[in-house]
């Protein structure tokens, strides 16, 4: 485990020194961020004082509401896609097979690589958070973030897994990856990223059940907007935990299989 | 003495995608390895030879463990492998060749206190320790292929598996390379190396043995003295023009012919026959064909090698 959080370690430093060497395009980063939030500010001023419906169990307003389903969209993009997008990098940079060309350790390098991409990822997460309430004045309940932190943990989890499943897509087939349509584009659709859930027809919102995003950011918002009690969301927590146990579990499965597969088609270095 | 890596028997077959347009058609089958037998002892360095697509780095990519042999046995008996990849596109550019060793060495195990002495040592022996810190993408061709060989002395690997050693490299950088490979990490230190290269010059300043492929199969293997022949004389001439006629009389007489055609004067050359009857038969049917009196090359004598892979010049 010791050894894992080293390689954990060197490819963040690595990511780091990259980003680094590119500073205007952090700084960008950063602007493009605050761009992206002052859209959604002023879009919340459209409904402000309509007294919504369906915002009324998130606290009424529109932009808090919006800013945790665009931090956690930002943080499961990074485990839906981490995998894949080190293992296209890698491939085109052709530092794939250097990387995995030994024998023995080639899932832990990758999984510990796919991780590091959560650090960037919590960084852009905390970023969302601290914008909105320094920048824009929201007001996020301080209480409600050890439930947060741990909806989090579990969502992480979660779309590890799936990120392992979505990479194993893309290990075997190299192009077009049906995990990532759905538990990603499709996602930010049914599970209430842009818009409560409740404004959807009942049979689409039958779908987003399937999507563990939905139940995270259902507790996130509880827990951020309106002070929920842990106990309120009990239920959501232990479907997100089944969803991250299956998903880890069939996520290695399928990623192993390809990778063997990979190696035996020759086809580890091929895009 | 256990030999650092023995393979036996070994089968590669590559097979295409599955098209979309005839998912039911079969998969078009590409025969890399068949039935491949190959060693590599301690000390010792084998260079695998042969044309293009003949299976040399499916070979070296099955001894490192990045493709998995479909039939066969793959036996590793050395404690560690480093693998010198071919093509110069294996680092990260922006970072210093110095960064780039350092995250390597944590990937192949190496541990906290040992990254920092590994990787100066390894720059070190490569020459590259003055230019360390200076980022990949300044580097030249050949210190990206020293880097190479750094990363993978990194983890002091007593088999080396190298695919392309000369690569683009100029004469003098290859040969110092050639030199550092055998004299230095093989002779001196006892490694084992398995070298693929299109350079017959270079198995022959380097390999205990050589290894010959040919679609997949070992067609030769032995000393490089005995595998690629005694330097056999040739002959050329200068052609006022490609008679097909005379050529093929000449074939006759001398046996396979190699004519290379360029856009104002062509050349043909041939290996000296058995007999001297046949070679003054072939001198009179030159002469004929109004070519220059043939003359002998001895420096491009490299028949035994073209007749061992089929006449194939693509090496």
């Amino acid at each position: 485990m010791f050894n894992f959080f080293r390689v954990w370690a060197a490819f963040f430093r690595r990511d780091f020194l990259n980003l680094a060497s590119y500073r205007l395009s952090f700084f960008m980063a950063l602007v493009s961020l605050v761009f992206y939030l002052l859209i959604f500010f002023f879009v919340g001023r459209v409904f402000s004082g309509l007294g919504s419906a369906y915002l009324s169990r998130y606290g009424g307003a529109y932009f808090p509401f919006v800013v945790i389903g665009l931090a956690m969209q930002s943080l499961v993009g990074a485990g839906l896609g981490g995998l894949s997008q080190v293992i296209s990098s890698e491939q085109y940079l052709g530092t794939l097979e250097p990387m995995l060309g030994r024998r023995g350790g080639a899932f832990r390098v990758l999984a510990a690589a796919s991780l590091s991409r959560y650090i960037t990822s919590s960084g852009r997460l905390i970023a969302y958070f601290v914008v909105s309430a320094l920048v824009f004045g929201v007001s996020f309940r301080l209480g409600g973030f050890p439930l947060f932190a741990a909806v989090t943990a579990l969502t992480v989890a979660a779309y590890f897994g799936l990120g392992m499943f979505s990479a194993a897509f893309l290990l075997a087939f190299k192009q077009g990856n049906p995990v990532n349509l759905f538990f990603g584009q499709l996602a930010a659709l049914l599970s209430g990223v842009y818009f409560p859930v409740e404004v959807l027809p009942d049979w689409l919102r039958a779908v987003g059940a399937f999507i563990p995003l939905t139940y995270a950011l259902e507790v996130g918002r509880s827990a951020l907007l309106t002070g929920a009690a842990p106990a309120a969301s009990a239920k959501a927590l232990a479907i997100l935990g089944s969803f991250a146990a299956v998903s880890l579990a069939v996520g290695a499965a399928s990623f192993r299989w390809a990778l063997v597969r990979a190696k035996r088609d020759g086809s580890l270095s091929q895009y | 003495m256990a030999s650092y890596l023995k393979l036996s028997g070994v089968d590669k077959i590559y097979r295409g995608p599955v098209t979309l347009l005839k998912p039911w058609a079969a998969r078009h089958r590409i025969v890399a390895l068949r039935g491949v037998d190959l060693e590599v002892m301690p000390g010792e360095v084998v260079c695998l030879l042969g044309p293009n697509g003949a299976g040399k780095t499916t070979l070296l990519k099955i001894a490192a463990g990045a493709v998995i042999a479909d039939r066969g046995t793959v036996e590793v008996n050395a404690a560690s492998v480093g693998f010198v990849a071919g093509g110069e596109r294996s680092f990260y550019w922006r970072l210093s060749g110095a960064e780039n060793l350092r995250f390597f060495a944590v990937l192949f195990g190496i541990r906290g206190a040992e990254v920092a002495p590994r990787v100066a040592a390894a720059l070190a022996r490569v020459g590259l320790a003055a230019r360390a810190h200076d980022p990949v993408r300044n580097y030249s061709g050949g210190m990206r292929q020293r880097l190479a060989f750094a990363r993978a002395l990194l983890a002091e690997p007593s088999l080396l598996l190298v695919d392309e050693l000369a690569g683009e490299l100029d004469y003098p950088t290859t040969l110092e390379l050639a030199r550092f490979v055998r004299e230095d990490l093989v002779k001196k230190e006892e490694r084992g190396a398995l070298v693929a290269t299109h350079q017959l010059w270079l198995a022959r300043a380097i390999a205990d043995r050589v290894v010959v492929l040919v679609g997949g199969r070992v067609v030769a293997a032995g000393p490089p003295g005995k595998v690629l022949g005694a330097l056999s004389a040739r002959y050329g001439a200068r052609l006022a023009r490609v008679d097909k006629a005379a050529l093929r009389a000449l074939e006759r007489r001398v046996g396979p012919v190699d004519v290379q055609r360029g856009p104002e004067v062509s050349f043909v050359y041939f290996d000296e026959p058995a007999d001297a009857e046949a070679l003054a038969e072939a001198f009179k049917i030159l002469a004929e064909a109004g070519a220059s009196p043939a003359i002998r090359v001895p420096e491009a004598k490299e028949a035994t090698y073209l007749s061992l892979i089929g006449g194939r010049k693509d090496v």
